[in-house]
C-alpha cells in the first residue's frame, strides 16, 4: 500500500501525543541538558571537596599512622573520644574561641572608628585609604617572620623602641606563655583592622546621601548619627564582616604557626596548629577527626550567623512595612 | 710614624674598607645562596678529577633540609661533581628541617619517584623502612668494595651501622643509607667566660645548675643557659639527651623489646626536674626556640652555655659569630647514679635512593662522591670535604674532622663525642611520634603548665597508647 505524503503527515499527527505530554517530554530534555551543563562543575566538587571530605571521615575512624601505614585499622570512634579526653584538644579549642572573640571585637571596634575618620571629606583620604589597605596583602609568612624578628625578646625592635625610647622594661613578648597569645592578637588586628575598616567605610559611603541630609536637617549628630543611623543601614556589611573576620580568625594557622608554632609549651595553641601538630606526628586519623570538629564548629557559628542576619533583615522589612 | 699613629692609620683604613663594602652590601639570604656554589666553583677550578666519567649520564634529583650544612653543602659540591662527571644534571631540592622531615615522609608514603636521592634525619629511618622507601645498597658496596673499605675505615662504627637494616643485637645487617653527616648532642660553652670566671665544664646536671647561678647575668643581656625547648620534637630531644644520661630510656629495656614505658621514673624525674630548674636562668627565647634560635643567640653572644644542643659547625665560621673562636664544645654531662654515663645522642642525617627513585647509577655516583675520602685513587679529594666544610657542613669521616680541628673546635667536640654516641631515638617506626608526644608534655613541664610528676605520667601513657596501636603489646 501505498501511503501518500499527506497521509503521512496526518497519521503522523495522529500518533502525535497530547500537549501535556510533549510539554514532559521537553521539560526532560531540558532537565538532560541542564545536568549536563552542571556535570563538570559536580564532578570538579565530588572530586575536589567531597571526596576528600568522605576520606578525612573514613580517615578519622582509623588508626593510620604516617609513618608505618602496615599497622592502619578501624577503631570506630575512639579518635574523637581521644580528643575529647584530652586537655590540649580543650585548650586548642578554647584559645581559638577566646582568640576569635577578642580580635574580631578589637579589629570590628578599631575598623569602625577608623572607617568613620576615613569617611569625612579632607585632603588625602585617598592616599591614605591605599596606603591603609597595605598589610591586608603582605603574605602572613614573611609578615610572621617580620614582626617575630620585631618581637625578639633581646635585640627585637619592639623592646629596643620600649627601653630606649621610654625607658621601659623589655617585654618577653611571644617567649612568655603569659604574652605571646597577646602580642599574635597585636599582629593580626595590625593586619585585619584595615580590611574591617574599608569594607564598613564602604558601607558607610552607601547610605544615601538623602538620609544623611535628613539626619543633618534633624541635628542627629555625633554619637547619636552613628548609633541610630550608620550602624541600623549597614548592619548587614558589619554581620558579613563579623562572619568572614570569625571564620577566617578561627581558622587561623599561618600567622600562628610562623609565629610561635603554638609555643610556649603549649599557650598558643589554637585549632589549626594543633591539628597540623597532629599531622606532624603522624597520627592521620586523629587529625582527620580533629579536622571534623572543627568543620562543624565553624558550620555551627556560620549557620548561626546567617539565621541572625536573616532575622535582622526581615525585622527590618516589617518595620519598613509597617 | 709612632707605632699608635700606624694603628689609628690602620683602623682608618679598615673603616673605609668596610664603608666601601657596605656601599655593595647585598642580602644575608643573597650571600648565602650565593656562597656556596662561589665557594665550589672556587675549589672546582683547583680541582683536577684523576677521571672523567662521561659515560654516567642522566638527571638525578636530591631532595634535602636547606641551610648551611645539608642543602648547601650539596650544592658547594657540585661545580666540583659536574667537572667529574659533566653529562650528569643534578638538581638539590630543599625545605627548611622542621617541614623537611614531615614532606619526606609524605612524599615517601605516597610511593614517590620525585627524588632519586633524599637526605634525611636518623629518627626517621625506621619509618623510612616501615614504608618500604629504603635500597638495599650491598650491591652497589660489593661492587666498590676499596671505596667502602676506605669509608669503613674512616667512619666511627656506631654511625655506620645507625643506618643498617635489619636492626637488633646483630648489626651490621644491610646498608640501607650512607653517612656523610655525622652530629651529636653536646655541651656548648663560651670559652673565653668560663676562663675569666675560672670556671670548669660542668661534668654532671648538679654541676650544670651551678654554673648556671654563676653566669647568669640578665642585666647585662648574658643568659647562662639556652636550649630548643619548643614544644614537639625539640623538647623531646632535650629530655631524651638528660634521660639517657642519667641511664634511663623511654621503654624498659629496648634491646629486648620489653616495650614498657619508662619515662615516669626516678631518671625520668631528675632529668626533667633539671631542664626545669634549668629555664630559671634561661635566654628568653629558650622557652620557644628550636636550634636554629639556639645557635643564633649563641652567635650574637646573648646566651653563653647549654649542656644540650645539638648546635652548627658554622659557629665557629667568623662570618657568622663574633665569638666563633669563643665557642668550645665538650661532652654533655651526666647524672650522679651508678647508671649514668657521658652518652651523647647520635645526631646525623644519612644518604638514601628512594625505591621508587629512577637512575640507580647516576644517583649512586653522586652519594659516592659526597662521601667520598682524601683518596684520589678512589675517586676522592680532600677539596670535595673541604667544599662541604666550608659551606656549613659536619661530616662524619673523622679524616675530615681531624684536618679541620684546629679551626673548628666543633669537631674536635664530635670526634670526643662519637665514641660514646648513642642513637638519639628509639629505632621503631614511632620514633617520631614518640618525641613529639614526650616533647608536648616537656614543653609544658618547663613552662609551668604542668607538674613534672604529671608530664611524666602524661609522657608514658601516650608512648603505651602509640605502641598498643602499633601492636606491639599484642
Amino acid at each position: 500500500m501505498t501511503v501518500t505524503h499527506g497521509e503521512a503527515r496526518l497519521s503522523s499527527t495522529a500518533r502525535r501525543p497530547s500537549r501535556p505530554h510533549r510539554a514532559g517530554a521537553v521539560a526532560r530534555r531540558q532537565r538532560l541538558v541542564a545536568y549536563m551543563l552542571l556535570a563538570p562543575a559536580v564532578l570538579v566538587l565530588v572530586v575536589l571537596a567531597a571526596y576528600p571530605l568522605v576520606f578525612s571521615g573514613v580517615l578519622s575512624f582509623k588508626v593510620d599512622p604516617l609513618y608505618n601505614p602496615d599497622v592502619a585499622h578501624f577503631i570506630g570512634w575512639r579518635n574523637y573520644e581521644d580528643l575529647f579526653d584530652n586537655k590540649r584538644f580543650w585548650k586548642s579549642v578554647r584559645l581559638t574561641l577566646t582568640w576569635a572573640a577578642v580580635v574580631v571585637t578589637i579589629q570590628m571596634v578599631l575598623g569602625f572608628f577608623i572607617a568613620v575618620l576615613l569617611d569625612r571629606q579632607m585632603r588625602g583620604a585617598g592616599l591614605l585609604r591605599a596606603l591603609f589597605i597595605i598589610p591586608v596583602f603582605v603574605s602572613p609568612i614573611a609578615m610572621g617572620l617580620t614582626w617575630r624578628f620585631i618581637f625578639e625578646p633581646v635585640s627585637g625592635l619592639a623592646n629596643w623602641i620600649l627601653n630606649t625610647g621610654f625607658g621601659l622594661e623589655k617585654l618577653s613578648w611571644l617567649s612568655h606563655k603569659d604574652s605571646a597569645l597577646t602580642t599574635l592578637m597585636i599582629v593580626d588586628c595590625w593586619q585585619w583592622t584595615p580590611f574591617v575598616a574599608l569594607i564598613l567605610l564602604a558601607g558607610m559611603q552607601s547610605i544615601s546621601p538623602e538620609i544623611t541630609e535628613a539626619a543633618r536637617l534633624d541635628r542627629v549628630r555625633g554619637f547619636t548619627y552613628y548609633t541610630r543611623i550608620v550602624i541600623p543601614l549597614i548592619r548587614p556589611v558589619i554581620m558579613v564582616v563579623i562572619l568572614i573576620r570569625l571564620v577566617d580568625s578561627i581558622r587561623i594557622f599561618d600567622l600562628n604557626w610562623v609565629m610561635t608554632e603554638g609555643g610556649p609549651g603549649s599557650a598558643t595553641l589554637m585549632a589549626s596548629v594543633y591539628d597540623y601538630t597532629i599531622f606532624k606526628q603522624g597520627h592521620l586519623g586523629l587529625m582527620a577527626a580533629y579536622g571534623f570538629l572543627i568543620l562543624i564548629l565553624i558550620n555551627i557559628i556560620v549557620v548561626a550567623f546567617l539565621n541572625s542576619l536573616y532575622r535582622t533583615e526581615k525585622a527590618a522589612r516589617i518595620a519598613e512595612l509597617n | 710614624m709612632s707605632k699608635s699613629d700606624r694603628d689609628i692609620h690602620a683602623y682608618d683604613n679598615a673603616m673605609k674598607r668596610i664603608r666601601h663594602h657596605r656601599k655593595f652590601e647585598i642580602s644575608r639570604r643573597q650571600m648565602l645562596k650565593g656562597s656556596a656554589a662561589a665557594l665550589g666553583a672556587t675549589l672546582a677550578a683547583q680541582f683536577v678529577p684523576k677521571e672523567v666519567h662521561a659515560e654516567v649520564s642522566g638527571t638525578i634529583v636530591h631532595f634535602a633540609s636547606s641551610g648551611k650544612r645539608l642543602s648547601n653543602s650539596l650544592r658547594a659540591v657540585k661545580p666540583l661533581f659536574d667537572k667529574v662527571f659533566p653529562n650528569v644534571e643534578l638538581e638539590v631540592v630543599s625545605k627548611p628541617m622542621t617541614e623537611a622531615l614531615t614532606q619526606i615522609n609524605t612524599y615517601m608514603r605516597s610511593k614517590s619517584d620525585a627524588f632519586d636521592v633524599v637526605t634525611q634525619d636518623h629518627a626517621q629511618f625506621a619509618s623510612l623502612d616501615a614504608m618500604g622507601a629504603l635500597t638495599n645498597l650491598d650491591p652497589y658496596l660489593e661492587r666498590d668494595s676499596a671505596w667502602y673499605e676506605d669509608y669503613q675505615g674512616d667512619v666511627p662504627e656506631n654511625y655506620r651501622h645507625m643506618w643498617n637494616l635489619p636492626k637488633g643485637p646483630a648489626p651490621p645487617g644491610w646498608v640501607a643509607a650512607v653517612a656523610p653527616d655525622g652530629n651529636a648532642m653536646m655541651t656548648f660553652y663560651r670559652k673565653d667566660v668560663f676562663d675569666k670566671l675560672g670556671i670548669k665544664v660542668p661534668t654532671t646536671w648538679d654541676d650544670v645548675i651551678e654554673v648556671a647561678k654563676e653566669i647568669h647575668d640578665p642585666k647585662n643581656e648574658r643568659y647562662a643557659y639556652a636550649a630548643a625547648m619548643a614544644r614537639n620534637f625539640w623538647s623531646g630531644y632535650q629530655f631524651y639527651g638528660a634521660l639517657r644520661s642519667w641511664g634511663g630510656d623511654f621503654f624498659v629495656d629496648e634491646r629486648n623489646q620489653d616495650w614498657t614505658p619508662a619515662c615516669s621514673t626516678e631518671e625520668g624525674f631528675q632529668s626533667l626536674s633539671t631542664l626545669v630548674e634549668l629555664q630559671k636562668y634561661a635566654h628568653p627565647v629558650t622557652a620557644n626556640a628550636g636550634e636554629d634560635e639556639v645557635n643564633q643567640v649563641f652567635a650574637n653572644g646573648t646566651a653563653l652555655f647549654s649542656p644540650l644542643s645539638w648546635g652548627t659547625a658554622t659557629l665557629n665560621d667568623p662570618t657568622y659569630s663574633d665569638y666563633h673562636e669563643h665557642w668550645h664544645m665538650e661532652l654533655s654531662p651526666k647524672g650522679t647514679t651508678p647508671k649514668s654515663a657521658h652518652r651523647a645522642l647520635a645526631g646525623g642525617f644519612g644518604q638514601f635512593m628512594p625505591t621508587w627513585g629512577g637512575n640507580r647509577e647516576t644517583a649512586w655516583a653522586w652519594i659516592k662522591f659526597l662521601n667520598s675520602g682524601d683518596r684520589e685513587d678512589l675517586g676522592g679529594s680532600p677539596l670535595i670535604a673541604d667544599a662541604i666544610v666550608g659551606a656549613g657542613g659536619q661530616l662524619s669521616r673523622v679524616s675530615t674532622l681531624t684536618r679541620w680541628a684546629d679551626r673548628k673546635p666543633f669537631f674536635v667536640g664530635l670526634m670526643k663525642a662519637y665514641p660514646v654516641s648513642v642513637v638519639n631515638a628509639p629505632v621503631i617506626p614511632e620514633a617520631y611520634a614518640i618525641m613529639g608526644a614526650v616533647g608536648e608534655e616537656v614543653a609544658d613541664a618547663v613552662n609551668d603548665d604542668q607538674s613534672v610528676e604529671d608530664a611524666l605520667k602524661a609522657c608514658d601513657k601516650r608512648i603505651q597508647r602509640l605502641m598498643e596501636d602499633a601492636g606491639y603489646y599484642s
